[in-house]
């Protein structure tokens, strides 16, 4: 039997450290997704001809934000709203019929408030059934799918579609405002550096301005 | 008529209403049992691809995040235009690309991990490994018999990875172009329709 080629030991590794935690490898890849998009996107900003340069230095700063922004809040916002929704269903607060009998039948409804109670776990674990109920198995997991699904893209609307796009506007105008007045500052020291610096002897002072003025004739009143 | 039934915690034997019971703690009810039309629509949610959900998302980004950009008040007016513009761009090329690249990674996927062994048997050896290409080796082919949701989440595992994969060529070679065209044409078309009304009260 020859040696498992480099795929097969790839496919092996995903199986072995994923399949059972697949929201860490949805993190990790997402994360990776977000940078990588953000990079992209802000180096196709920087040699767009038709984006002028002080809009360039909103959008460039928004872009890099936009991914850390997104990972962030995913990791605070999306994931808790998921978790949120798949305790509701693994702890027996919510529950489809079927489930709640399920509960019920094997005297588990006193434990469903309780802290650390989880159906799936008491359900294996105590081998209520000789044979895990896999009718059982399959309508708790698509009750338990749906609402994990739902809650993540609720999680998801939040965080990617109104947390990120302030948050990163606020970050993207900071970074504009500081990159002109650092543009101006910089071009006001280029200019002065052009201006001709008057040598001391060349000013009058203010009392040798009055004699120099009292023996100026005066024309009267009469200007053309 | 979808209902939401809310249970109390019953003793079936005796039909006394269990008072004791923690979810019934302080007289408040925790508890809640879904109705049919409810539970339905939950499954089905469950149950969409994730080129569905890609679209989804996608449409809730275009009409929510430009209109976030257009009422920006830290910035100029331009820079508010081009950004709104720049991210509807941004949302409807990564959407263009996004739900056929994850379709096709799931199809990819879907033929490369056959786990029934009677169909594998009818295959010939390289036929054989094409269709067990994603399948791990390091678990006995039999285990994903009847465990269909642990073959699921590998196949989400695989399915994220190659996605991903997938996107360090797109993102450069389709998204960035796509993105940049769409602005362009988003501010011309702005910047045209603002010109119109100026053009139309001249002499």
């Amino acid at each position: 039997m020859s040696a498992p080629s480099f795929m097969q030991k790839t496919v092996n590794y995903i199986y072995k450290h994923f399949a059972g935690n697949i929201g860490k490898m949805l993190l990790w890849t997402g994360a990776l997704g977000w940078i990588l998009s953000s990079l992209a996107q802000a180096t196709g900003v920087m040699f767009n001809k038709k984006i002028p340069n002080d809009q360039k230095k909103f959008l460039i700063p928004q872009e890099l934000a936009d991914a850390a922004v997104n990972i962030l809040s995913f990791i605070i916002v999306t994931k808790s709203v998921t978790k949120i929704g798949e305790n509701l269903v693994s702890s027996g607060k919510l529950a489809t019929p079927k489930i709640r009998e399920f509960l019920t039948k094997y005297k588990l409804d006193p434990k469903v408030c309780t802290k650390g109670f989880n159906i799936a776990k008491e359900a294996q674990l105590n081998e209520l059934d000789p044979k895990f109920d896999k009718e059982f198995q399959k309508a708790y997991y698509k009750f338990f799918d749906g609402v994990s699904f739902i809650a993540s893209t609720v999680g998801s609307v939040i965080s990617c579609n109104i947390i990120t796009p302030i948050l990163r506007n606020k970050f993207a105008a900071y970074r504009q405002k500081q990159d002109i007045a650092k543009d101006k500052i910089q071009k006001d020291d280029n200019m002065s550096a052009y201006e001709p610096i008057l040598p001391a002897q060349n000013t009058i002072g203010k009392d040798n301005y009055r004699t120099v003025i009292a023996k100026v004739p005066s024309n009267g009143s009469m200007r053309v | 008529m979808p209902w939401v039934g809310i249970t109390m915690s019953i003793n079936l034997d005796t039909g006394k209403i269990n008072k004791s019971a923690p979810s019934f703690k302080g007289g408040v009810q925790k508890t809640l049992t879904v109705g049919k039309g409810l539970q339905t629509a939950v499954e089905k949610a469950g149950g969409l691809s994730t080129p569905a959900n890609r679209l989804f998302l996608g449409a809730t980004a275009l009409s929510i995040q430009p209109e976030i950009d257009l009422h920006n008040k830290d910035v100029d007016k331009d820079t508010q235009k081009v950004s709104a513009a720049r991210t509807a761009a941004k949302i409807i090329a990564g959407t263009l690309t996004g739900v056929p690249i994850r379709a096709l990674c799931i199809k990819a996927i879907d033929l490369g991990t056959c786990t029934d062994e009677k169909e594998l048997s009818k295959l010939s050896e390289s036929a054989r490994k094409w269709k067990t290409m994603f399948v791990p080796t390091n678990v006995p082919i039999e285990r994903f018999k009847n465990a269909e949701r642990l073959l699921k989440k590998h196949k989400q595992a695989i399915g994220s990875i190659v996605a991903l994969l997938v996107m360090l060529f797109t993102n450069f070679a389709l998204d960035v172009p796509i993105t940049k065209f769409l602005t362009n044409f988003f501010v011309d078309k702005v910047n045209k329709k603002e010109q119109q009304p100026e053009m139309k009260g001249g002499n």
